[in-house]
């Protein structure tokens, strides 16, 4: 048998995981206070929340959005606080793909190298062992390894159940809060009780996983802190002096990349959003662009009531084209297209055969509602304004003026939106007129708004009135893809 | 005081618990239910013979027949929902005899109980830590119910957003 | 076109001439053409779905009747008292 001895490729991995743990941790709770509320059903029906993070409480004769209920937990907490969604998103992203990898390294070395051996047992005398160990840890005293092994039968069986089950679990259902993943695989999201039963287990995987780095860190202090670090730095219980040293000379390493981290993210967002964007958005592109919404929820799950991110144009302008049924607005198709085309909302209504869907909408601040939307399929004008070769792109401007409409969000101006050209011809990708067989409400995006059922909510744009087709997003803006993405630095391409 | 908080830091850490907050009554009543049993069915196993000591002196009977007796009775309490300050009392009782078995444990281990001196440094006890384990939780879960973390049944949120 | 939306309410023929009543009093006159004869539609609650609104806000739409007017679909914004609520007649 395998002698059970702590490799090299062993002992990089526990440290560079301890890395990517640590980042995962602090980026998600970043990720969970813009939307620090927790439910078990897809509607997140307000006061349904089972559990709250916040201490904001919202007013009831106005509409709030979720971005009023957006809380700013510290930096100490969290990658990089301060209400920076996107940036927390980066980070969670792009540390979860290197989880991911380090994490089939490890699974392969393991069973190439025999080393599985000490995490997998294969006799059920692992449990009664296990037992007999947990009375003696009552006893406050430490019990013996298992023989020719380095881990009693307690520690083998919780190091089998997080790097087995807890790691996998946090994988599977942190991929069951991807819009995309949900609308392609309907029957997976259910798997996990649905889109906030997915988020809420993701949250107490995270809290599982705290406790075991908490009791991890204590078995080592109670163990021998200089000896057990020592096989994890030099592969054998040598150098105790230098190993306490170095040990804490990696700590204090893996806390410089965390204050780093946190810095760039705070003073250079941007830059943060360009580097880690050029490996997320081909990533993303490769692995979830594919999949095209294929959902048809029954209308008995349809959300009585939905939450929204954004607030109505508050302009004259809005007010009484609304007031009067929107007879007035036009919607202006555009830019590098043959035929440059104006609708009414009359004009589109009569536009080709109404497609309905029944949908799980997912907002990228984590909460969700299920919705009937119809309207046109937003290929048919694609294919009446006839775009340009060169085309690339789709631009989605709105009536909004984020400044005036949203003081909770950074930033001011029009508020816009870009998608890439193939998914205007996704079979889901629509422009909606109507909400639950209803005229689309105001606060829904009254009277067009976008459905695109493989992407989060803010690029759905509301309030529409001029599609324009670009060849890039250069110039528009900031030109890193639309609104948020110029002004709250959230990432492109958000399949997830 | 209140300044010397302020200055240290300290006011934040402390209030840091209105951060959260719990909507589970029935779940927070079950596992104070839970645990108080277990401290209580834990003296009833020592009163009906489980203790380690082959004899031992009349009044630590008394104290476990006690002991059992009203944490069953702040159980039934603490899930009598019609009388809403009947549950205070139960959970109140329950700390106490909670905080009381704690206590009567450490006492027993460091200082000593008349007529006990063998149980002095005696922690080499898996059951005894395990009571002690349940009633510190028991109290724990008491206090979030007291900060406002969780409501106890059949107290419920009237959460609006 | 499609049904009414939902945040339309439907004015009676006073709660309508209560509207005008008010238009009138306050000179109100047309953007596009400053004729003042208007024809009163439907009334949008803005109290709840807009940020700078009063929360007895509403728009009445009011339709130019000036045949010749480029832009006939305007509104005035009255509180809730003005035409909707029972009248307390001064
Ligand atoms: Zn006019």
């Amino acid at each position: 048998m395998t002698q059970l001895d702590y490799p090299a490729w062993l002992r990089i991995e526990h440290w560079v995981n301890v890395l990517f743990v640590t980042l995962l941790i602090r980026s998600g709770i970043e990720i969970l206070s813009t939307h620090p509320k927790l439910y078990w059903r897809n509607d997140s029906k307000p006061g349904t929340e089972w559990a709250r993070l916040t201490r904001k409480t919202m007013l009831t004769d106005k509409l709030y959005d979720t971005l009023d209920e957006e809380e700013s937990y510290s930096a100490i907490l969290s990658l990089p606080g301060h209400k920076m969604l996107g940036m927390g998103r980066h980070w969670h992203f792009i540390t979860v793909i290197g989880w991911i990898l380090v994490g089939i390294a490890y699974y392969i070395l393991l069973f190439a190298t025999g080393q599985w051996h000490r995490y997998i047992p294969y006799s059920w005398s692992i449990f009664p062992q296990a037992w007999n160990d947990t009375l003696t840890y009552l006893s406050f005293k430490l019990p013996a390894p298992l023989p020719g092994q380095p881990l009693d039968a307690v520690q083998k069986l919780t190091y089998a159940g997080v790097i087995f089950i807890l790691a996998p679990f946090l994988i599977l259902t942190g991929a069951a809060q991807s819009p995309a993943v949900e609308a392609r695989f309907p029957w997976y999201v259910r798997l996990w009780g649905g889109r906030q039963g997915a988020r809420s287990l993701h949250f107490l995987g995270l809290l599982a996983f705290i406790a075991f780095i908490a009791v991890h860190l204590m078995m080592i202090g109670l163990w021998g802190w200089p000896q057990l670090t020592a096989l994890m730095i030099f592969g054998e219980a040598r150098h105790l002096g230098w190993a306490l040293t170095a040990s804490l000379v990696i700590i204090a390493a893996i806390v410089l990349v965390h204050i780093a981290a946190t810095q760039w993210s705070l003073r250079s967002p941007r830059t943060v959003q360009r580097a880690l964007g050029s490996v997320l958005i081909p990533a993303r592109r490769l692995i979830l662009r594919p999949l095209a919404s294929a959902q048809h929820y029954s209308s008995s799950q349809l959300s009585a009531e939905h939450r929204v991110n954004g607030k109505p144009p508050d302009s004259d302008d809005y007010k009484i084209m609304a007031v009067h049924n929107f007879v007035d607005w036009k919607l202006e198709v555009g830019g590098l297209v043959e035929n440059p085309m104006t609708f009414t909302l009359a004009e589109l209504r009569a536009l080709g055969e109404k497609q309905t869907q029944r949908v799980l909408h997912n907002c990228v601040q984590g909460w969700s509602s299920i919705g009937e939307w119809s309207g046109v399929p937003f290929r048919e004008v694609v294919n009446m304004v006839k775009p340009l070769p060169q085309a690339r792109h789709v631009c989605f401007l709105t009536m909004q003026d984020t400044g005036r409409d949203e003081p909770s969000a950074e930033g001011s101006g029009q508020f816009y939106e870009i998608i890439d050209l193939p998914l205007a011809y996704y079979p889901q990708c629509l422009l909606a007129y109507e909400m639950n067989g209803h005229p689309l409400p105001i606060k829904h995006g009254a009277p067009l708004r976008l459905r695109i059922e493989n992407q989060v909510g803010f690029k759905m744009a509301k309030w529409i009135e001029r599609i324009e087709f670009v060849s890039t997003c250069q110039g528009i803006g900031q030109g890193m893809g639309g609104w948020r993405e110029d002004n709250v630095y959230y990432d492109r391409e958000v399949e997830i | 005081m209140s300044t010397l908080l302020r200055w240290t830091g300290l006011d934040k850490l402390i209030s840091f618990y209105r951060y959260f907050a719990f909507n589970g009554p029935r779940v927070t009543t079950a596992s104070g239910v839970v645990l108080l049993l277990g401290v209580a069915a834990i003296r009833l196993y020592w009163l009906a013979g489980g203790f380690p000591l082959p004899a031992y002196p009349a009044y630590l009977a008394g104290y476990f027949a006690l002991l059992a007796a009203a944490a069953v009775l702040a159980s039934v309490g603490m899930v009598a929902g019609r009388r809403p300050g009947l549950v205070w009392v139960g959970w109140m009782v329950g700390s106490l005899v909670s905080a009381a078995s704690l206590a009567m444990y450490l006492a027993s281990r460091t200082g000593g109980l008349p007529g006990l001196p063998q149980l002095v440094g005696w922690w080499d006890y898996p059951l005894g830590t395990f009571a002690m384990a349940l009633a510190a939780l028991f109290v724990g879960v008491h206090v979030t119910v007291l900060t406002g973390m969780n409501v106890a049944y059949p107290h419920r949120r009237q959460w609006h957003d | 076109m499609g049904a009414i939306r939902p945040e339309l309410t439907v004015l009676t023929g006073e709660q309508k001439h209560r509207v005008l009543e008010q238009v009138g009093r306050k000179h109100g006159s047309c953007r596009a053409c400053g004729g003042d004869t208007f024809a009163v539609g439907d009334a949008l609650y803005l109290g709840f779905l807009f940020l700078s609104e009063d929360s007895d806000a509403y728009m009445v739409a009011l339709s130019c009747t000036n045949p010749a007017c480029s832009a006939p679909h305007t509104g005035v914004r009255l509180p809730e008292s003005e035409f909707l609520s029972p009248a307390v007649r001064t």
